[in-house]
């Protein structure tokens, strides 16, 4: 999710129909400028080098957003359709479009992971070492993270907590699973971000449900954590 | 394999008709399919989330937006296999939904 503009000029993006490490690119109608979207940083065009500011989103099932948006609008499609990838999903050999396959890889290639950057180092965990409906508590370089796994265990928040004082004045709310409360009475929704929330030590971070394959094409200096 | 590849690649650039290969931080950037081929969604329409109901499954994954205002969104990534993007406002922030 990004916004979608750069300095002053609005931008709308097509679809290029080239990929780049595995992964979609993208690009404008006001430049032709091209892309990728796992970074969201233009790498060919007039706009080459120009990044797009992540804006927070939620990557979770429809039943638990509902839960925890009553009022959501849905983004109007023609019908009940299943993923495309679901067969693609399933087949632990199909990798990208020319089906390669990685060398010494520290995780299954097609397992799926959450990642996210810290200090400018690159962090992983698989999602099968997660915990559906759990918050856990791993500890990164002396920052503790605070993670929030839906129950289908494909949607995942990630937030960054002051130290380990503030961590531990944090509980789940017993009656909405969705919610954590501190000492101090702040409230968080782990499913949405927190500016819309006052008060509080827990700063949402950008985190990616990807395939680790995907993923490691990018970042492959990335550090697999194991909770 | 690795020859195979780069002969695949080729051979989709050919077919494309890509005047040049684009190499960026040392990966090349294939062309797999026309220009717009995927649809992105410029006028995205929405309806409710009730209304929602007899075209979402409850295990349908969603990716949820909440602007500044409050307003939530959601989009259906099974839709959006079809569409890899929307380009929408959200509370007055122009956001792309990529996926």
């Amino acid at each position: 999710m990004y916004a979608r503009d750069i300095g002053d000029q609005l931008l709308t993006f097509g679809v290029s129909g080239r990929l780049w490490k595995d992964a979609l690119v993208m690009y404008d109608h006001q430049t032709n400028s091209l892309w990728g979207h796992v970074i969201g940083k233009a790498i060919d065009g007039p706009l080459e080098g120009h990044s797009l500011e992540t804006y927070p989103a939620t990557q979770t099932t429809w039943k638990a957003w509902l839960r925890a948006h009553p009022d959501t609008k849905v983004l109007k499609k023609p019908k009940l359709w299943r993923s495309n990838y679901e067969r693609y999903d399933a087949d632990p050999r199909r990798m990208g479009i020319h089906g390669r396959r990685m060398k010494k890889s520290q995780l299954p290639p097609k397992s799926k992971i959450a990642g996210f950057e810290l200090n400018g180092q690159m962090f992983a965990f698989p999602l099968s070492s997660l915990k559906p409906g759990q918050t856990l508590v791993p500890v990164v370089d002396e920052a503790p993270l605070l993670i929030y796994v839906d129950e289908a265990g494909q949607g995942v928040s990630l937030w960054r907590v002051r130290d380990r004082e503030t961590l531990a004045s944090y509980s789940l709310d017993p009656e909405r699973p969705t919610q954590v409360v501190g000492r101090d009475g702040s409230v968080y929704s782990l499913l949405d971000q927190s500016r819309s929330l006052a008060g509080g030590d827990l700063v949402r971070m950008q985190v990616v449900i990807a395939y680790w394959f995907g993923w490691h094409n990018f970042h492959p200096l990335t550090e697999v954590l194991k909770p | 394999m690795r020859t195979l590849s780069a002969i695949a690649g080729l051979l989709i650039a050919l077919a494309v008709g890509l005047p040049a290969q684009l190499m960026v931080d040392g990966s090349r950037v294939y062309s797999v399919l026309p220009v717009d081929a995927i649809p992105a969604i410029l006028d995205p329409a929405f309806v409710t989330g009730r209304e929602a109901g007899r075209i979402m499954a409850d295990e349908e994954q969603v990716i949820g937006v909440v602007g500044p205002n409050g307003t939530a969104v959601a989009y259906s990534t099974w839709h959006l296999d079809h569409h890899e993007i929307v380009n929408d406002v959200v509370d007055g922030i122009a956001l792309a939904v990529t996926w």
